[in-house]
């Protein structure tokens, strides 16, 4: 279980490991990356739902300490997360999910990864919709809308029209396939669904693009249930927890 | 009752599929479509892959697109002391799925848009941005650099065996050393070329060359 940390956060702490287990001296599994990064808050809401305690280790993106030597030891391509237990370091959001639940899937949700071959290939299925069909066009969406203002660039508005459009469509059959079931791999809430949390958010409050959800009623509804999550709101306290990252 | 494919045997998609089916020693049915008169758009199509994308394949009742999806089932399915493409421990199958998804993530959208810029856009009368261009082959370099890296310490890239991490690869690279007029990229780095030499000689995707000639 993860604990919430009630102790205020100075500049000072970030640059220190959160504890973030009730024995943290037992937990061997380490996360490096910042909470708010998409793809790290993914292996967080995983370890949650699998109920692995682990200790959050920070890497601060704007100074660059994705870049340095010691880190691309553990992550060649210098991005965030990293996973770490006493087996394997482990790199990519996704596989880091898939082992987490192979690797304890005996405690937390049981139902995340499905519980025979073919209920996994369903939630593989829709996984890999979400890396190769949702994320592609959300990620130049929130990088438009997001950030690039931050970084006092000029938006594209023609590649924001574009990926609008194409996010849209996506979104529509995803409307059909939610009318047809709760969740997008079955009745349960799986690691597919998970796997939309980060990005999804971003869209919805850093954006201001929400409606693509609430338009279409059964997005909306999946949405809704999926963000309201016990283990999503904990990750979002963590995240809310960290202020934003200085160089 | 063999497993259908639908798809055509030169994209790049399907030919992951076939590839890991033959692999398997699995039996399988190609049915063609025709991309080019959208015939994956077709309402027939779409119930099978309604984002109207290639490939899908039927096994009796069952139904499942995406190709990496599809070869995570099959290789899981028909793992056997003789082939063993997704590793044969928790850690090694961590490997594979974790260079997988490298794969999805780090190398095909990258290729992706080269193969979008060198050979769709022209094809149907569109200009070329050399810009995208030359911003993809300078990502892809750096990619394969960290590949070079890891492929000069390991026969494989999640490890000693071939697996579904190296195989996924295979339709994109051909690609890269052919229509894309990129083969330098692998053989400047000695590593990955002999990585690619030693997959791309594999009985399997040779059969899948053959199928599409």
């Amino acid at each position: 279980m993860v604990e919430n940390e009630t102790q205020k956060q100075t500049e000072q702490e970030i640059s220190n490991p959160i504890n973030l287990s009730i024995l943290p001296m037992t937990s061997t599994v380490k996360v490096y990356g910042p909470p708010n990064s998409a793809a790290v808050s993914r292996v967080l809401a995983c370890l949650l739902e699998k109920d692995v305690q682990f200790q959050l280790i920070p890497i601060n993106l704007v100074r660059g300490e994705q870049k340095k030597p010691d880190y691309l030891k553990l992550q060649p391509f210098g991005q965030v997360p990293v996973f770490q237990d006493e087996s394997i370091t482990l790199f990519e959001s996704r596989a880091i999910c898939r082992y987490v639940c192979d690797k304890y899937a005996n405690q937390g949700n049981k139902r995340l990864f499905g519980t025979n071959p073919l209920e996994k290939a369903s939630i593989d299925q829709w996984l890999e919709v979400e890396g190769q069909n949702f994320y592609p066009p959300t990620s130049v969406l929130v990088f438009q809308l997001a950030f690039v203002p931050r970084m006092k660039i000029q938006q594209d508005e023609n590649l924001i029209k574009q990926n609008e459009e194409k996010l849209g469509k996506v979104l529509d059959v995803y409307e059909n396939r939610l009318g047809e079931s709760r969740y997008l791999a079955g009745d349960e809430f799986t690691l597919a669904d998970l796997s939309h949390l980060p990005m999804s958010r971003y869209l919805v409050n850093a954006c201001g693009r929400g409606e693509l959800f609430t338009s279409r009623k059964n997005v909306g509804r999946w949405w809704d249930e999926i963000s309201t999550r016990e283990t999503w709101k904990k990750v979002n306290e963590m995240q809310n927890s960290q202020p934003r990252q200085n160089a | 009752m063999v497993v259908k494919v639908y798809g055509p045997a030169y994209a790049a998609c399907p030919q992951r599929v076939l590839t890991c089916l033959i692999e398997l020693g699995v039996e399988f049915e190609l049915v063609s479509i025709d991309l080019e008169s959208g015939e994956q758009k077709s309402p027939k199509l779409l119930l099978l892959q309604p984002f109207g994308l290639v490939p899908a394949i039927e096994d009796g009742d069952f139904r499942l697109f995406e190709s990496r999806a599809i070869i995570r089932y099959y290789a899981a399915k028909y793992a056997s002391s003789s082939i063993e493409l997704l590793g044969n421990t928790l850690e090694e199958r961590a490997l594979t799925d974790q260079w997988l998804e490298v794969e999805a993530q780090n190398y095909n959208p990258l290729v992706y848009n080269l193969v979008l810029q060198l050979m769709v856009l022209p094809r149907s009368g569109h200009r070329t941005d050399m810009t995208v261009v030359q911003n993809c082959k300078t990502k892809l370099e750096k990619v394969l650099d960290v590949y070079e890296q890891r492929l000069s310490k390991s026969k494989y890239l999640a490890g000693d065996s071939f697996t579904l991490a190296d195989l996924s690869h295979l339709p994109n690279t051909r690609f890269l050393m052919n229509e894309g007029g990129l083969e330098h990229l692998v053989k400047e780095r000695k590593s990955v070329h002999s990585w690619w030499t030693d997959i791309s000689s594999r009985p399997a995707w040779k059969k899948v060359m053959e199928l599409n000639n």
